[in-house]
């Protein structure tokens, strides 16, 4: 569903942004498998992301709604990945790191105050 | 339930990821509620999630590619070594890719 009534403009800035972190997570990808693409395929690949993104926010909103929620947090980006056990456990990794990475920051900030 | 650390957390430098600005603002514009707000780490871990579904979408290309290919070199002369990837292959995995995800 994209969203008709989001500023053209806007959502073009938005694309522009999304295009340019694809192509560098597409050029690291294709230097380990020593592989190339056509600007085309990061172009198609820019909108199959972008799609998904907005597909992302419609559903983890809900989730949060449904928590009785208002504050989209990390469960709900989690509960988009109930259908993919490998997906799951690398986010859920990635989630313990970011929650350890706040709690030591935290810490070394109150042992020097 | 496998131990898969090999995977992402051995890469030496930092991780190419999407700008938490931007996947903010991406998020915000696509609420369909004006009062729903997203934590710091929502949108932290909503970007790896998109990271991780861009880099998905290159290797799955690339395995289809190989498979299509192998059973034709085996039986003629092999190609070209470059293998470029177009759009028409990714196409060919999206339909996949999106309900996995």
């Amino acid at each position: 569903m994209p969203s008709a009534d989001m500023d053209p403009e806007l959502q073009n800035r938005l694309k522009s942004a999304v295009w340019y972190t694809v192509g560098k997570i597409v050029d690291e990808a294709c230097e380990s498998l020593g592989v190339n693409v056509t600007p085309q395929y990061t172009a198609a690949l820019t909108e199959l992301v972008y799609a998904q993104a907005v597909t992302l926010a419609t559903d983890i909103e809900s989730f949060a709604w449904h928590a009785k929620r208002k504050t989209v947090n990390t469960d709900d980006v989690l509960m988009m990945c109930r259908r993919n056990e490998g997906l799951k456990d690398v986010l859920e990794e990635f989630v313990e790191e970011l929650e350890e990475r706040k709690r030591s920051a935290k810490a070394s900030k109150a042992g020097h105050n | 339930m496998s131990d898969s650390n090999s995977d992402d957390s051995d890469s030496d430098s930092v991780q190419v990821t999407f700008p938490a600005k931007t996947i903010a603002r991406l998020l915000a514009e696509n609420f369909t509620r004006p009062e729903t707000r997203v934590s710091a780490s929502a949108v932290e871990t909503a970007a790896e999630y998109l990271r991780i579904f861009t880099r998905e979408a290159v290797w799955r290309t690339e395995g289809a590619l190989k498979a299509a290919e192998a059973p034709v070199s085996a039986s003629s002369a092999p190609s070209s070594r470059a293998r470029i990837m177009e759009a028409s292959d990714l196409e060919k995995i999206a339909g996949t890719l999106v309900l996995d995800f």
